[in-house]
């Protein structure tokens, strides 16, 4: 498997606040990773660095070897808040991802909103947070792209609808594409991921592939990672 | 579906678990098509490079075999599948035995109790 995204060295600071710090790893073709830590941690900074929202102070992204700005035909980013306008309903913003990006499926974008049971012509302010973030990701995954990055797709939604948003990824996504996932909620989706990387205060804590922690450890890795956390609340805090 | 899988086992391993018991029991025969890949991740919820993984390890085992083009399908053979089921029911009794004497429970009585439970069941 060759490497679809590549990380190195990456830096970015907030002033004196830390976003994310010496950050390496990649990501194989068909890989399904999840990047995963407490709220703060940096995983929203690294996806905007991935998506050349932000700039790094130091270190590189390579998307399949093109810099991030010219590298926006080959990510579709489902953002932690929403883009689209809240009057819109999920026609016109068909139309928009239709005209915006070529690689756009909107039958079957049309295909998943059916099976979230949702209507495209509903304007979203009139949707509850669950339904909001189904039929954002029924656009997101609707692009043939070889790479997909979901910011948080589940937080403060309820667990009969997270269950419907991992279906949803799970029989949606191009197998072969890769898929990078942050979440602070890990038992919820410890199934669908290949490998974890864990962000901590900014730095990768641990990049490991499940099952072998599974195996190694004996563990879920939802318990490896609460034990791992559980000394670090006593107050000693390495930095 | 839910199947209730232990998180803090390897998952591709209670995959394979599901399946072979499947071809123990004779739900599954020779010659039979096993599902894609895919279909699999889809109806448990997992990822299907865990479903790649337990079904090439089933391949390397030769209770089944990857056709190029057709598809994959059981071929474990009767002599095969004895074989594994009996090493599955040694392994489960030596479990239950160790479990007994733990109990205090003697040879006699433990065969005594599961005749009873046998028919009971």
């Amino acid at each position: 498997m060759s490497k679809l995204l590549e990380i190195q060295e990456l830096t970015r600071r907030y002033g004196p606040r830390r976003g994310v710090e010496n950050i390496s790893f990649a990501l194989k073709e068909g890989e399904i990773v999840g990047l995963l830590g407490p709220n703060g941690c940096g995983k929203t900074t690294l996806i905007k660095l991935v998506m050349g929202l932000l700039q790094p102070d130091s270190g590189s992204v390579l998307i399949q070897g093109r810099v991030p700005r010219e590298a926006h035909h080959l990510i579709s980013y489902l953002p932690e808040n929403t883009y689209l306008g809240e009057w819109m309903a999920m026609e016109e913003a068909f139309r928009i991802f239709g005209d915006f990006y070529a690689d756009f499926d909107r039958a079957k974008a049309e295909r998943m909103l059916g099976e979230f049971q949702l209507d495209s012509r509903q304007p979203l302010k009139t949707m509850s947070k669950g339904m909001q973030e189904k039929a954002h990701l029924a656009l997101v995954m609707s692009r043939h792209v070889p790479l997909y990055i979901l910011d948080e797709p589940m937080s403060g939604i309820d667990p009969a609808a997270r269950q419907s948003i991992l279906d949803g990824i799970l029989q949606n996504y191009n197998p072969g594409s890769s898929l990078l996932l942050s979440t602070h909620l890990i038992s919820d989706v410890e199934m669908l991921f290949d490998r974890v990387v864990f962000l901590d205060d900014g730095y990768v804590r641990l990049d490991r592939y499940v099952e072998d922690l599974r195996a190694e450890e004996g563990r879920s890795v939802d318990e490896y990672f609460r034990r791992l956390y559980a000394p670090a609340k006593g107050g000693v805090h390495a930095s | 579906m839910n199947h209730a899988f232990s998180y803090d086992v390897p998952i591709y391993l209670q995959i394979m678990e599901i399946f072979i018991g499947q071809i123990l029991r004779g739900e599954r025969a020779r010659g039979d098509q096993m599902p894609a890949v895919r279909e699999v991740a889809m109806i448990y919820g997992v990822n299907p490079n865990t479903v790649q993984r337990a079904f090439a390890e089933m391949d390397r085992l030769e209770l089944t075999r990857s056709e190029r083009t057709s598809g994959r399908f059981v071929v474990a053979s009767d002599e095969m599948i004895r074989a594994l089921r009996a090493e599955q029911s040694k392994e489960a009794i030596r479990e239950f035995i160790g479990r007994q004497k733990a109990l205090g429970m003697s040879c006699d009585e433990t065969i005594d109790m599961i005749r009873k439970g046998w028919i009971d069941e």
